[in-house]
């Protein structure tokens, strides 16, 4: 009973301070919210010289060994692929596919329309996909940044892991950036380049189509494909899809 | 009561010459009864064996034939105002040696990915976009691990641990090494190493007894800016059963779309000069 009385002011102590303190946190995160600037919902970056976990930071870069040698493959079962591909788009019923076909379908009305419905349709049909990928944007520069690091310390046998990553400009997400096709290519990219360009986010809500089970994205003139590229989905510059 | 005298004498020379030297002089050489602790009985004397220890955990994952592990690690990102904000991630490895490898991950924001080699081929799978993308790389474990890294640029935190070269890869890292006390912290007793590296800091616990996994690890990168940490537990630890045959094969789901791997030129590009001439 004695014990009780301080106990229970205690309590009532601590939880003033918690709610005193409460509006100080969301005065904080409004702040952290407002001042982002286009890096992702939060505002925040993921980009660490930690985020891949390295047994060394080394910051000597000279790794120029790396982009060479890296397309023998490309052209090899291009047309296995494609066949393995060429399923009939109806039976798709995968959400994603499905969802997606399905807004090809209304952009392929509004086209006729005027831009306005179709730009909704497709905001509406992929806002989700495109939020992803704004949120993805600094994420995938991360990836990179580890991954570059990470093969420049097995390229440098003195480091465990290499982690000089501060390079700022890439996380300009829309930018076009020179890549290399490794393995099996097929649709745009198979006719584009050895060192075809991509951008880690659509320039423009465009139009995507759907051809023998590769999907394609058109921004003006130009068309993308996807492609894997450490650890995120990337659109690479190509042709268009045949009959486009 | 003398002393005070002293002082009392010294303060008002003091005063009288205004000299900053003398009252460094005068303070050093008053009596402080910190001055003469004894620092011995906080050296590394009594841990000989903490190599020991870090070296039997490399030999055993080095030379484990199957293993599988969780791992739930979280890194400091450095915001360009200073701020520390940890982005994290839960990933499941397995690998069967000589040549089979799963690994499946989702990052902190949901973000979910999955790598399977077959001893054949590398398989990188992203549900959300149902795509995927192969390359034929026959080879080992090791092998896949190092082409995973460094020609396909993917992120694997921790790769080095589940290299067979692993030993000799931690002897070459290690500058000093201290044992830092058994921590009873988790399910089981660990030993508490910490480590230094040339450009990182290492702390790490394994696990004491037959098994001596870790547990537990953090990465300090001193040299970087804001010193961001890489943190990671490890559990659900699996030695002794391989796992099922069809863990290692990838099937596509319906509708999945087969896209190439592309890696980033950039890359190559060498790193800025750094301003104002900082080395």
């Amino acid at each position: 009973m004695t014990l009780r009385i301080p106990s229970i002011s205690l309590c009532l102590a601590v939880m003033f301070l918690f709610l005193l303190s409460l509006p100080g946190i969301a005065d904080a995160r409004g702040g952290g919210r407002g001042g982002g600037g286009g890096r992702g919902g939060s505002g925040f970056s993921r980009s660490s010289p930690a985020s891949g976990g390295g047994f060394s930071s080394s910051r000597s870069a000279g790794a120029s060994q790396r982009s060479a040698g890296v397309s023998q493959q490309r052209a090899a079962g291009v047309s296995q692929q494609k066949a393995a591909q060429r399923q009939p788009q109806a039976s798709t019923t995968q959400s994603r596919q499905g969802q997606r076909q399905e807004s090809q379908g209304t952009r392929q009305e509004a086209r006729q329309g005027n831009q306005d419905t179709r730009q909704q349709g497709r905001q509406e049909n992929q806002g989700n996909r495109q939020d992803n990928r704004n949120e993805a944007r600094d994420d995938r520069m991360d990836y990179r940044d580890d991954a570059r690091e990470d093969w420049q310390d097995f390229a440098e046998d003195e480091h465990w892991d290499h982690h000089d990553h501060w390079d700022d400009d890439w996380d300009e997400g829309e930018a076009f950036v020179a890549g290399a096709v490794i393995g099996v290519t097929a649709g745009a990219i198979a006719a584009s380049a050895a060192q075809p360009t991509y951008v880690t986010t659509l320039p423009c809500a465009g139009t995507t189509v759907i051809v023998n089970g590769a999907s394609y994205y058109q921004c003006g003139t130009t068309w993308y494909s996807r492609g894997y590229q450490s650890g995120t989905v990337v659109y690479v510059v190509g042709s268009p899809p045949p009959g486009y | 009561m003398a002393r005070d005298m002293v002082r009392f004498g010294v303060l008002k020379a003091l005063w009288t010459s205004f000299s900053v030297i003398a009252v460094i002089l005068v303070l050093g050489a008053t009596p402080s009864p910190a001055a003469d602790a004894d620092p011995a009985a906080t050296t590394a004397e009594q841990d000989p064996d903490a190599g020991a220890i870090l070296m039997r955990m490399t030999r055993h994952l080095a030379q484990a034939q199957q293993l599988g592990v969780t791992v739930v690690s979280g890194y400091d990102a450095i915001q360009e105002n200073g701020e520390r904000i940890e982005y994290g991630e839960r990933r499941r490895i397995e690998l069967q040696r000589p040549d089979r490898i799963r690994v499946e991950v989702e990052r902190s924001d949901g973000d979910r990915g999955s790598l399977v080699f077959d001893g054949k081929a590398l398989t990188a799978f992203k549900p959300e976009d149902n795509v995927y993308a192969v390359v034929e790389k026959p080879g080992s474990t090791d092998a896949a691990i190092v082409y995973l890294v460094k020609d396909l640029q993917i992120t694997m935190p921790l790769a080095r641990l589940f290299l067979t070269t692993l030993p000799q890869d931690m002897e070459k890292q290690v500058e000093e090494i201290a044992y830092v006390e058994t921590c009873t912290l988790m399910d089981v007793p660990t030993d508490h190493l910490a480590i230094r590296g040339k450009e990182v800091d290492l702390q790490i616990w394994i696990a004491q007894g037959d098994a001596p996994l870790p547990r537990r690890i953090i990465i300090t990168y001193k040299d970087a800016p804001g010193q961001p940490q890489f943190r990671a537990y490890f559990s659900e630890w699996s030695m002794d059963k391989a796992p099922a045959a069809d863990r290692f094969t990838f099937t596509p789901p319906a509708g999945a779309e087969k896209v190439p791997f592309i890696i980033s030129a950039r890359g190559s590009k060498p790193a800025p000069p750094k301003e104002g001439g900082t080395p």
